[in-house]
């Protein structure tokens, strides 16, 4: 049988079925409360930030004008309440180190990696990733994981376009020069 | 240099590298929510509980509220109570200021029964605004009791 779609199940809510939330909060609660542990590091408090998304999402849901994805909005609503919860007006980016970022090939990091097995990948990956500033792991995460165009991400944090362009053009660069390193420190393991 | 074409605003970006990086942060396993989160919304939608307000910026914009009522009923006494003895005293280079000081206690009681004569006598604009402070006052207090710390003012 086909899940309902986020409007669908909106549509219920406005309706007085509020139990229908309950398949609004299953659907992305895991997405949001990674999100937002990027941003808060504790896990009791991500846990709480997402209970107060969820809780403010609801009671906002008649103001949802329908005009970007519910997704977003939700996004932008967690996001609002983890970067108040932090104390902080907009996020914070990495420095990134251009000579750095540009002394690597993107085409033999990829070939590296493909020569590697799928369980090193992910540890490379998941140490290259804690190497970013927890707003870049979320702008990257929105990206990638939570599949955010970048108009979206633009809404959700209050940039401009161009902005998260170049933000995650810069993040981009900095996890392949991060796996550059970790693969040649791996190669250096092995020879020794 | 940046792709730009294949940064399409709409879409995300699928240039090669992008989708070796895809494909890798997608086999990443996504942080789970504790379990019984779902459950534990629920039991808030249902029993009615509004969402609360964040603690640290809600106390920071009540400090500025609270300084900036404190800081108009400063000035509001200023501007009713001139000839209060207090205001009359000069701190530096006085003698006998204790004594002074004293003397202004004593006045600064009797001087509430001036108060309350000056506002009987007051003009209708004062008489309104003072209204409309007590009445913020009071809402204050009221929602901060009956609405889970939240102000419809503030």
């Amino acid at each position: 049988m086909n899940q309902p779609d986020d409007n669908q199940i909106i549509e219920k809510v406005l309706e007085g079925n509020s139990g229908a939330y309950a398949l609004i909060v299953d659907r992305y609660k895991d997405l949001v409360y990674s999100v937002v542990l990027k941003i808060v590091k504790s896990r009791e408090e991500a846990e709480e930030v997402a209970q107060d998304t969820f809780l403010k999402a609801y009671h906002a849901l008649p103001a949802f004008k329908r005009e970007a994805r519910f997704s977003t909005w939700l996004f932008r609503i967690a996001y609002n309440t983890a970067i108040s919860r932090t104390r902080r007006k907009h996020i914070e980016t990495s420095v990134i180190d251009d000579r750095l970022i540009e002394n690597y090939s993107t085409d033999d990091i990829r070939e590296n990696m493909s020569r590697i097995d799928s369980e090193e990948q992910l540890r490379i990956l998941h140490k290259v990733l804690k190497t970013l500033p927890g707003e870049d792991q979320m702008l990257i995460t929105l990206f990638y994981n939570n599949h955010q165009g970048i108009d979206e991400i633009a809404s959700i944090t209050g940039l401009s376009e161009a902005n998260v362009k170049v933000k995650l053009h810069r993040i981009r660069k900095k996890l392949y020069a991060e796996m550059q390193s970790e693969l040649k420190a791996d190669v250096f393991e092995l020879r020794n | 240099m940046l792709n730009f074409v294949a940064m399409n605003t709409k879409r995300p970006i699928e240039s090669e590298d992008d989708l070796f990086l895809r494909e890798l942060m997608l086999r990443l396993p996504v942080e789970k929510a504790p379990e019984g989160f779902t459950a534990g919304i629920m039991q808030q939608v249902y029993s009615g509980v509004e969402p609360v307000a964040d603690d640290k910026a809600y106390r920071r914009q009540m400090l500025w509220a609270y300084a900036s009522l404190g800081a108009a009923l400063i000035m509001m006494l200023f501007m009713l109570f001139a000839q209060w003895p207090f205001l009359r005293i000069g701190f530096i280079n006085e003698q006998g200021i204790l004594q002074k000081l004293l003397h202004a206690s004593i006045s600064f009681f009797s001087g509430f029964n001036q108060m309350i004569a000056f506002i009987k006598g007051s003009s209708t604009t004062i008489l309104i605004f003072m209204s409309l402070t007590l009445l913020l006052v009071l809402e204050r207090v009221f929602r901060s009791r009956a609405m889970h710390d939240r102000s419809l003012m503030f």
